[in-house]
C-alpha cells in the first residue's frame, strides 16, 4: 500500500458533490486533520502504514499521527497543500523516530524505497532526500572524492589526489561507497 | 590492465562513464559488457546514480558544511533535539480541532489590531492566555506577520513584543484544567519563540543585526524547550540565515540556509523550501560567490510565482539584479528588470511595479549609474502616487532626489525637495526641520553625500513609523 493512497478518498469524501466547482477542491486542513484525528479509515491507513513499512508498533503509530495532526493544526498558516504535508511530516516523523530507537539505517532506507509518492515533484525530493541520506552514511574520504568531483568538477584522478588518496587505492575506497549509494536507487 | 572474464567493478564503470578509462581498459570494459549482462545493469544504475549526483551537486546540496562556519559555542551550530511535550488526551484532540478554527478567525482581527498600538492594545486585553483559541489566534497572526513584516516591519515589532508582555502577565493564570490542556497543545513556549522570532526579523529591517541575533537564539531555545515542530526550528534557521548573510557571515549563513531548506523540502513546504533558496543567495553573494547566488535566486523565482508569492518575487528579483552588477554585469541586470517589468505591468500585479522601479533604481545606485537610478525612482514615485501608496511615493522621492545629487545634477535635486516638502506638508508627515537639514546637505556646489544618505534613511524610517496605520 502506498501512502499517498491513504489520502486519495478524502478528495471525495469532503468535496461538496453537488457543485462541479467544488467537486476539485482539494480538503481544508482542519478536514486533514479531523480525518487524520478521528477514528476513521483515514487514519486506520496512515497508522497500517507505518505498521507494515516502517515497523512501528500500532500505539506508536497512533501517537506519531495524532503529532502529525497537531503539527498540521499548529502550521495551518504555513502550509499550501495539508495533504502533503501530512504524508511528508508523518513519514518524517516516523523515520526520526526509527533513528531514535537505534533501529538500522537499512529499516529506514527499505521504508523509502516503498514509498509511492503520487506527483513527480515529490518522487525528486524523496530521492533526493535518500540519496542525502545514504551519503552521510559513507566513509568521509569517499564523500570528499564524490564532492570534488561533482561539485569543484575535478577529474576522478585530481579528485583522489586532492583527498591525499593514491589513484590506484582508490577503486577500494569508491567501491564501497558506490555499491551502497546504487543500492538506494535500486 | 581489466580483466576480461570478472565482473566490472563500481570505479571501472564509474570512470568508464566519465570517460576516465584509457583506450585499451576502455575497449577491455566495452568486450565485457557486450557479453555481461549483470555489468551492463550495473553501469546502468551508475549512470542513474551520476545523474542524481550531478542534480544534488547543481542545486548545492552534495557540499559539507565547512568545519569552521561555526564557533564551538555557536547555539546554531547543531540543530538540538526538541523537548518532549505533554501527552495529549483525547478531550484534547477534539477541542484542538474546535480551537484551532476559532484561531484561523481571530488572527484576521488580530493582524488588523496590528496596525495601531491602541487597537493593539484593546485587543490583547480581551484576550485569555487559559484560551486555546486565542493561542492559536496568536499563533497564526505572529506566524503571518513575519510573512508580512516587510509590508510593515513597525507594526510587526509591536505585535510581538505585546505578546511577551501578554505571555509575562498571563503566567499567574496557570494551573486550570483549562489552561492546561491549552498549554499541552499550544505551549507558551512555542508563543514565546514565535514571538522572539518575530521580533527579531522585525529588527532585520532596521539592520539591528545584534538585536536581532539575540531574538532568533531566544527563539531557538524556546522552541526547543517547548517541544516545538521541526518547521518552527528551521524558520528561525531561515531567519538566522538570513540575518547571517546580511551581516556577511557568509559560510554559517549558508549552512543554516541549507539546513532549513532540508527540513522544508523533507514536510513538503515548498515556498519556504524557496525562501531558503534566497537565504543561500544572500549567504552566497556575502561569501563572495555572486554567480552561484544568482543561480539560487532564479531557482526561487519560479516557486514564487507558482505561488502568487509577489513580495518575494520582486525580492529575489532585486537580490538577483543585485549579484549581477556584483559580477559586472549591469546589462543583464537591466534585462532581469525589464522582463520583470513586462511580466507585472498587467493587472493584478501591477501595484507591483513600484516596488520594482525602486528595486532597478537602487540597483544602478550600487553600479554608480546615479543618472539612471535617479530615472527609475522618478517612475517608481510616480506609480507609487496612482496606486495611493504615500509612504513609499515619499521614501522613492529621497532617493531620487539623493541620485539627482550624486549624478551631480544638484538644481534638480533641489527641485525635486521642494516637491518632496511640498507633499510632506500636505500630509504633516514630516518636522519640517528634519527637511532643511537635507536642504543643508544640499547646499552649495558639493553636497554632503554621507549626510545625505543618512537623512535618507532617517526620514523612511520616520515616514515609515508616520504611515504605518494606514
Amino acid at each position: 500500500m502506498s501512502l499517498a493512497s491513504c489520502f486519495i478518498p478524502l478528495r471525495y469524501t469532503f468535496s461538496d458533490s453537488r457543485s462541479p466547482m467544488n467537486a476539485e477542491a482539494p480538503p481544508s486542513p482542519r478536514q486533514i486533520a479531523e480525518a487524520v484525528l478521528q477514528d476513521g479509515p483515514h487514519r486506520f491507513k496512515l497508522v497500517s502504514y507505518a505498521c507494515s513499512r516502517f515497523g512501528i508498533g500500532h500505539e506508536d503509530a497512533e501517537d506519531l499521527l495524532q503529532d502529525t495532526a497537531l503539527e498540521l493544526l499548529r502550521s495551518r498558516s504555513m502550509v499550501r497543500s495539508p495533504e502533503g504535508f501530512v504524508f511528508a511530516v508523518f513519514r518524517a516523523r516516523c523515520a526520526r523516530f526509527l533513528g531514535g530507537r537505534n533501529l538500522s539505517h537499512g529499516a529506514v532506507a527499505k521504508a523509502g524505497e516503498e514509498w509511492t509518492p503520487s506527483i513527480n515533484s515529490e518522487d525528486d525530493v524523496d530521492s533526493r532526500l535518500d540519496l542525502r541520506e545514504a551519503l552521510n552514511e559513507v566513509s568521509s574520504a569517499c564523500r570528499q572524492l564524490l564532492r570534488a568531483y561533482y561539485v569543484e568538477g575535478q577529474s576522478l584522478r585530481e579528485a583522489a589526489r586532492s583527498v591525499s588518496l593514491a589513484y590506484s587505492s582508490v577503486a577500494k575506497t569508491i567501491n564501497r561507497c558506490l555499491k551502497r549509494l546504487r543500492k538506494c536507487l535500486a | 590492465m581489466l580483466g576480461v572474464t570478472a565482473h566490472l567493478d563500481e570505479f571501472t564503470l564509474l570512470r568508464l562513464a566519465a570517460r576516465d578509462l584509457s583506450a585499451e581498459e576502455r575497449g577491455s570494459a566495452e568486450r565485457h559488457l557486450s557479453t555481461c549482462r549483470v555489468c551492463g545493469t550495473a553501469l546502468a544504475d551508475l549512470r542513474e546514480l551520476d545523474s542524481r549526483m550531478r542534480a544534488l551537486a547543481e542545486v548545492g546540496l552534495l557540499e559539507d558544511p565547512p568545519d569552521d562556519a561555526f564557533p564551538a559555542d555557536d547555539p546554531f551550530r547543531l540543530r538540538p533535539t526538541a523537548g518532549t511535550r505533554p501527552r495529549v488526551t483525547r478531550e484534547d484532540r477534539g477541542s484542538a480541532l474546535k480551537a484551532s478554527e476559532r484561531g484561523m478567525e481571530l488572527h484576521v482581527g488580530i493582524l488588523k489590531s496590528a496596525k495601531s498600538s491602541e487597537a493593539l492594545e484593546a485587543l490583547f486585553a480581551d484576550l485569555a492566555v487559559g484560551r486555546l483559541d486565542h493561542r492559536f489566534g496568536l499563533l497564526y497572526a505572529l506566524q503571518e506577520a513575519g510573512r508580512r513584516s516587510a509590508e510593515s516591519p513597525l507594526a510587526a515589532s509591536d505585535l510581538a513584543r505585546r505578546t511577551l508582555r501578554w505571555l509575562r502577565d498571563g503566567r499567574r493564570a496557570t494551573g486550570s484544567p483549562e489552561w492546561e490542556s491549552a498549554e499541552r497543545l499550544v505551549p507558551t513556549l512555542v508563543l514565546r519563540g514565535q514571538a522572539r522570532l518575530l521580533l527579531g526579523v522585525a529588527l532585520l529591517w532596521s539592520k539591528d543585526y545584534s538585536e536581532s541575533r539575540n531574538h532568533f537564539v531566544a527563539a531557538y531555545r524556546s522552541f526547543v524547550r517547548g517541544g516545538a515542530d521541526l518547521t518552527s526550528l528551521a524558520a528561525v534557521e531561515l531567519a538566522e540565515s538570513q540575518r547571517r548573510g546580511l551581516a556577511e557571515e557568509g559560510a554559517s549563513a549558508l549552512t543554516l540556509a541549507r539546513r532549513a531548506r532540508q527540513t522544508f523540502e523533507e514536510i513538503g513546504l515548498e515556498d519556504y523550501a524557496a525562501r531558503a533558496m534566497v537565504a543561500e543567495g544572500l549567504a552566497l553573494t556575502a561569501l563572495g560567490r555572486s554567480e552561484e547566488a544568482v543561480a539560487s535566486y532564479r531557482r526561487a523565482l519560479p516557486v514564487f510565482e507558482k505561488h502568487s508569492l509577489w513580495s518575494n518575487s520582486v525580492g529575489a528579483l532585486n537580490s538577483t539584479a543585485t549579484a549581477l552588477i556584483k559580477l559586472g554585469r549591469i546589462d543583464e541586470a537591466r534585462r532581469e528588470f525589464a522582463r520583470a517589468l513586462r511580466r507585472f505591468s498587467r493587472e493584478p500585479n501591477k501595484h507591483w511595479l513600484g516596488y520594482l522601479r525602486c528595486g532597478l533604481a537602487e540597483a544602478m545606485f550600487a553600479a554608480g549609474h546615479h543618472s539612471e537610478a535617479a530615472v527609475s525612482a522618478a517612475r517608481a514615485v510616480r506609480t507609487f502616487e496612482e496606486e495611493g501608496l504615500r509612504a513609499l511615493m515619499l521614501i522613492a522621492m529621497l532617493l531620487e532626489i539623493e541620485c539627482w545629487a550624486r549624478s551631480g545634477n544638484t538644481p534638480r535635486a533641489r527641485h525635486r525637495l521642494d516637491l518632496f516638502w511640498t507633499e510632506v506638508e500636505r500630509d504633516g508627515a514630516l518636522d519640517r526641520v528634519v527637511v532643511q537639514k537635507l536642504q543643508a546637505a544640499l547646499t552649495g556646489t558639493d553636497p554632503n553625500y554621507e549626510r545625505l544618505c543618512s537623512l535618507r534613511q532617517e526620514m523612511n524610517d520616520l515616514i515609515q513609523e508616520r504611515y504605518r496605520a494606514s
